[in-house]
């Protein structure tokens, strides 16, 4: 009679998860759209074109919003990438895979503050003879931090409670268009539109 | 009963592998991830090789692996899916301490593993990935039962 009873619980619970896997429900939570969209891009002294999404990038990002800009601040350009992964949460990726698949070489790695609060990860990189600089954080409006592991969780627990946890949060990654380091302190200051980032 | 609780086992073990599959893509697509399947291949092999595998599937194991799937779901999560199909595997094997140590063992095949250990470089994150499966399939060969 127990067999016979765990056997019913585990039938019900095989129906349960067929269904909910095949509801295929679109993703109610609210995504961070609107708060990319409202970044002063263009404001005085900084400018931002939109850049195209690469091959390799189209397929992995065809489901999840996408800010990919050339910036200019006073003398310096950077590029800047957004990702929002409300819609494809598998999209967003630890930078660092990301940046060791790419065949890049991580030199060095260090979380520091950002200049508006909260952290961020610095890494410093070499492929092919050229040695660049990034920093990357994942945003929301009411903090940063730079652990992928706290993103998982972050967004895992957002889904279990269908948003009510707090708002999505957004991977921003910074670096220069050629080679070399920036001025963090300048791209990340009080005078920068990205600030608030 | 035994032919419906092998049913269920085979249904539960099927729909943990459907869920399970951006864990098989993984192989092919992320450098950290590659030679996964092969250790996968080893670890799933083991209780075969071993004559560990018995017909019927551990009821509670079945709805460990369930609830661990729908969790994965709801979070959408893909290590919960891969953790999923793992326990499902593991409700079609011989109970014991080795069944335990196989069952840990499964980080070697996931995704999981390759990001804890992105520091390193992709061969030697496939070294450790075979160290671990060796680790945790060895016991099935070193305590041999048959069992019916």
């Amino acid at each position: 009679m127990k067999t016979r009873k765990s056997m019913a619980l585990v039938l019900a619970l095989l129906i349960g998860a067929l269904l909910l896997s095949l509801q295929g429900a679109p993703n109610a939570l609210q995504d961070a759209r609107a708060r990319l969209a409202a970044l002063p891009l263009n404001a005085a002294g900084f400018h931002s074109t939109d850049l195209p999404l690469s091959a390799a990038e189209e397929p992995v990002y065809r489901h999840i919003h996408v800010l990919k800009k050339l910036c200019a601040w006073h003398s310096e350009h950077a590029q800047l990438v957004c990702l929002d992964g409300t819609q494809d949460r598998h999209a967003v990726h630890d930078p660092r895979l990301c940046f060791r698949s790419a065949h890049w070489e991580v030199l060095s790695e260090t979380v520091v503050p950002h200049p508006a609060g909260g952290e961020m990860r610095r890494l410093r990189l070499r492929r092919d003879g050229r040695e660049l600089e990034t920093v990357y954080w994942w945003s929301t409006p009411t903090g940063r931090h730079a652990s992928a592991m706290k993103y998982f969780m972050q967004s895992s627990l957002r889904r279990l409670t269908q948003g009510r946890s707090g708002e999505e949060p957004v991977l921003v990654l910074l670096q220069p268009v050629q080679a070399g380091q920036l001025d963090w302190n300048a791209w990340l200051g009080p005078q920068s539109p990205l600030h608030s980032l | 009963m035994r032919h419906a609780n092998s049913l269920l086992a085979s249904s539960v073990l099927a729909f943990t592998l459907w869920k399970a599959h951006a864990q098989f893509a993984a192989w092919f697509n992320s450098p950290y991830d590659r030679l996964g399947w092969a250790a996968f291949a080893c670890w799933v092999l083991a209780p075969l090789l071993a004559r560990a595998v018995r017909p019927s599937g551990d009821l509670r194991w079945l709805t460990a692996a369930l609830v661990m799937s729908i969790a994965g779901t709801v979070a959408d999560l893909s290590v919960l899916h891969t953790s999923a199909l793992a326990m499902a595997l593991a409700s079609c094997t011989r109970p014991g301490w080795e069944r335990n140590l196989w069952l840990a063992g499964f980080i070697s095949w996931t995704s999981a593993l390759g990001w804890l250990l992105n520091g390193c470089s992709s061969s030697l994150v496939i070294a450790i990935r075979l160290i671990i499966v060796a680790l945790s399939c060895g016991p099935w060969f070193g305590n041999r039962r048959v069992v019916a």
